[in-house]
């Protein structure tokens, strides 16, 4: 359903009467994101459809309220897929939600993260202008990316209509093997295969032991893993519970652990970084090393941790950690985008530090 | 902007007071190798070329130029194709040569961290011992700086399989031209925020100066193999690059020459390519021994379908390097068939490449002057070569007209007017084809943002409402009427 000129009209009304709008899809990632009451809620998930698929060119156009298990289940059927495997918290998720937040899945370090694969957008600034950015094909450089900047912007700079995405062809085959190992020796273990040409799609150590992925070619698939060693995995759910957050890792309560007081973390660091000195079992590690998830009672350790690992660290519900400097200029850019700030944000564009 | 520097000998009294004299250039011999980039038919002189040691030097000229409101012009190694680092004749150009140190090179992260104006070919060489590489390759990676490719996001040959600058490039220091300095980025793989890396890839030298990238290094595949195809048609051809695509295989590279192209090359290169063919292409797979043993076989059976008549399949990586030097000295084989000739840009969908070619056939009819094609087929990325000789009057002009029109082809066949080139000084007139005046005037904004003061690379990239509105040509985009406001007169 094309709901765009009724978008453009409520950012317009809104600009005009001074009312503030909080753009909401499927509303999946509200566990990170926080939620935030100052403004009227403009739901877009009745912006609706794919727009534009032709596999031959690896590029996907869908309005921004398209579902996000429709959109994946479109590129299945021709043996595509999206290299940076959008979370779906929940089981939801829109389309136009997953570039605004950013957020990418378990083949990130291979596969690109999410910003990796947008061409263009079909934007309505807080101005009310509806304007494209970048378009369908792989290489552009006509002006400023300004379509990439949306990946992550949390709307803040405008509603995303439409937005085009490169795909890429499913994988052909894929295995998972899982290895023994403690929490040092799987990182370090990963850190070898990252100078290897393998074709390695997700790796993620939990609960002693290390699952790496091999995906894409059969024959290369088989090498990878004959090369690692280690079990075949069967439980080929892992990557999605992983990606979505419902493994039990995830929960604040579980089976054999009560958090208690601890919050759950997302770190950032280098791949190669040293680990937090906090026990094993409060950790999962993604990404080739590069994505942390901690659980932990003490923000002050958390947060020390990861600036001295070359990181940043996000508890979840909390604003996210922006260097002063940066936050400067992106306050500039959000007055450029939306200059009567219509668009309510969760990003913080304060000058305090 | 005023354009003019109000008080001269102050002004090079601060700057010689912050970077060495040798690295001051004011006198016309010196001055005279900065007049132009790689785009050598526009020229213009500049006042003066600083050349700073250090990220230190750099933001102190930045912070002089901002207070005297003196336009600085960033400068990689002058490759660029589309005169983005064009002079001013008021202005600073600042020249990131000197900065040429590989600071770090972080194994365990693969990760180098290196000065702007190290060369792009200088990291690959400097990691290979180890196996690893740094992936975009523009065509002129002997020389071009790395620098420079954050400022044009530089594709390459390689694009198709592992992206543009963008998508290699994990951090970068940048100095503002209110003299701060933001640091992006870093070895991991996501920051907070806006996605300030990502519209510094690309933004030609106009909202802050590199000081320092940090690029991701990838291991090197095991195993190469190089095709050559031979079609009786241009259809044939296109039809061969979407068939690959289609049955799910990225090549690491897929270029594609027509007939003029080809010939000149082959007259230049003695690559062995078939003079009788409409069009080639040749398409690069890398990978492990097995993976390449089927891929191979099957892009084989694709291009047969699609009417191949001849596949040659490189031995070895001589006769790889034998096969891809035709492609790559397609340009200066051109050079040797026409005394000047213009580089087009332009990208479209894979899917119109017959149709947009054909269309490009008729326009050369049409204006009376030979195109010859050759562009990066997998990314639909075009090149075309529009051969003029500049001391016949006039055809300068006329080839100038065809090239927009070239461009204005590849907007209404939903590309873009530039892939990889930027635009510079040379499409400022195709950006109102293709940008409506509220898009324009977003990226004012945007530009405004970063650099308040603007001074940087002032009159480059986009091209103000005036100037579109002064055009005349009326184009209709996206179904809409552009520049609806504007008086025109």
């Amino acid at each position: 359903m094309d709901r765009a000129s009724e978008i453009v009209d409520s950012v317009t009304a809104a600009g005009a009467t001074g009312k503030r709008l909080a753009i909401c899809g499927s509303a999946s990632k509200r566990d990170w994101v926080p939620a935030s009451h100052a403004g009227e809620l403009l739901s877009v998930s009745e912006h609706a459809g794919i727009e534009d698929y032709q596999p031959t060119e690896l590029v996907i156009t869908a309005r921004a309220g398209t579902a996000m298990s429709e959109i994946e289940q479109c590129l299945a059927r021709e043996h595509q897929m999206l290299a940076f495997e959008p979370p779906r918290y929940y089981g939801m998720g829109t389309f136009g939600g997953a570039v605004a937040c950013g957020h990418s899945g378990p083949n990130r370090p291979w596969g690109g993260a999410l910003r990796d694969a947008v061409l263009g957008v079909d934007l309505v600034n807080g101005r009310g202008e509806r304007l494209m950015f970048g378009g369908q094909v792989m290489k552009n450089v006509a002006g400023y990316d300004v379509s990439r900047l949306q990946a992550g912007a949390y709307g803040s700079l405008g509603v995303l209509l439409a937005v085009s995405l490169r795909v890429q062809p499913l994988w052909e085959s894929r295995s998972t093997t899982r290895l023994e190992l403690d929490i040092a020796q799987a990182l370090k273990l990963t850190r070898k295969l990252a100078r290897q040409p393998l074709p390695v799609t997700g790796t993620c150590w939990v609960e002693g032991g290390l699952y790496i992925r091999f995906a894409g070619d059969g024959s290369a698939v088989q090498r990878g893993q004959q090369g690692v060693g280690g079990d075949i995995d069967p439980q080929a759910l892992l990557w999605n519970s992983v990606r979505d957050q419902q493994h039990d890792f995830f929960k604040a309560s579980r089976m054999a652990q009560d958090r208690g007081e601890q919050a759950l973390w997302r770190v950032s660091t280098p791949p190669a970084a040293e680990l937090p000195e906090c026990p094993a079992s409060d950790i999962m590690i993604e990404w080739g090393g590069g994505l942390r998830w901690v659980w932990h009672d003490d923000a002050e350790f958390v947060i020390n941790y990861a600036r001295k690992a070359g990181g940043w660290a996000w508890r979840r519900g909390d604003r996210l950690p922006v260097p002063a400097l940066q936050r400067k200029y992106m306050g500039a850019i959000k007055q450029a985008f939306d200059p009567d700030a219509v668009f309510v944000s969760p990003l913080d564009f304060s000058d305090a530090d | 902007m005023s354009g003019t520097v109000q008080n001269r000998p102050l002004v090079l009294e601060l700057l010689r007071a912050n970077v060495p004299d040798s690295n001051l250039i004011t006198d016309e011999a010196g001055l005279r190798p900065y007049e132009t980039d790689g785009l050598t038919a526009i020229r213009e002189m500049p006042w003066v070329v600083a050349l700073p040691e250090s990220e230190q030097q750099v933001i102190a000229i930045l912070r002089i130029c901002r207070e005297h409101n003196v336009p600085v012009v960033p400068r990689g190694a002058g490759t660029g194709l589309s005169g983005g680092a064009r002079p001013h004749q008021d202005g600073v150009v600042l020249g990131l040569s000197k900065m040429k140190k590989i600071l770090q090179v972080d194994l365990s992260n693969c990760v180098a961290r290196v000065q702007p104006g190290v060369r792009n070919l200088a990291i690959s060489e400097a990691v290979v011992d180890h196996g690893l590489y740094y992936a975009p390759d523009p065509s002129s990676q002997i020389a071009c700086s790395i620098g420079g490719n954050v400022a044009e996001n530089s594709g390459g040959v390689h694009c198709l399989k592992y992206g543009l600058t963008v998508h290699n490039v994990c951090g970068a220091r940048v100095a503002m031209s209110s003299g701060e300095v933001l640091e992006l980025g870093g070895a991991g793989f996501d920051s907070p925020g806006l996605d300030l890396l990502a519209i510094l890839c690309g933004s030609e030298g106009m909202l802050g100066v590199i000081t320092e990238v940090s690029v991701r290094l990838l291991p090197m595949p095991e195993g190469r193999v190089v095709l050559l195809a031979a079609f009786r048609s241009i259809a044939e051809g296109a039809q061969a690059v979407a068939a690959i695509i289609g049955r799910g295989i990225v090549p690491a590279g897929m270029e594609m020459m027509d007939q003029l192209a080809l010939t000149a090359a082959e007259a230049y290169a003695h690559s062995g390519y078939p003079e009788d063919a409409a069009s080639i292409l040749l398409i690069e797979l890398d990978g492990c021994e097995e993976e390449l043993a089927g891929t191979r076989s099957q892009v084989r059976s694709v291009l047969e379908s699609a009417g191949a008549y001849r596949i040659d399949e490189a031995e070895d990586e001589v006769d790889q390097a034998r096969l891809w030097k035709g492609r790559k000295s397609a340009f200066p084989a051109i050079g040797r068939i026409a005394p000047d000739y213009f580089c087009m840009d332009g990208t479209i969908p894979r899917a119109k490449l017959a149709k947009v070619l054909d269309q490009i056939a008729d326009l050369s009819t049409e204006f009376g002057l030979q195109v010859a094609n050759v562009f990066h087929a997998g990314d639909g990325n075009l090149h075309p070569l529009i051969l003029f000789d500049a001391n016949i009057e006039g055809q300068t002009e006329t080839a100038g007209k065809l090239g927009g029109r070239i461009l204005e082809l590849c907007v209404h066949a939903g590309g873009t007017v530039t892939g990889e080139h930027g635009v510079g000084v040379e499409k400022l007139n195709e950006m109102c084809v293709q940008f409506t005046a509220p898009e324009l005037e977003q990226f004012f904004a945007l530009k405004n943002a970063m650099d308040p003061s603007a001074i940087l690379n002032p009159g480059k990239g986009i091209p103000t409402l005036t100037r579109c509105g002064e055009l005349g040509g009326m184009h209709v985009h996206r179904g809409r009427l552009p520049h609806a406001h504007i008086e025109r007169y």
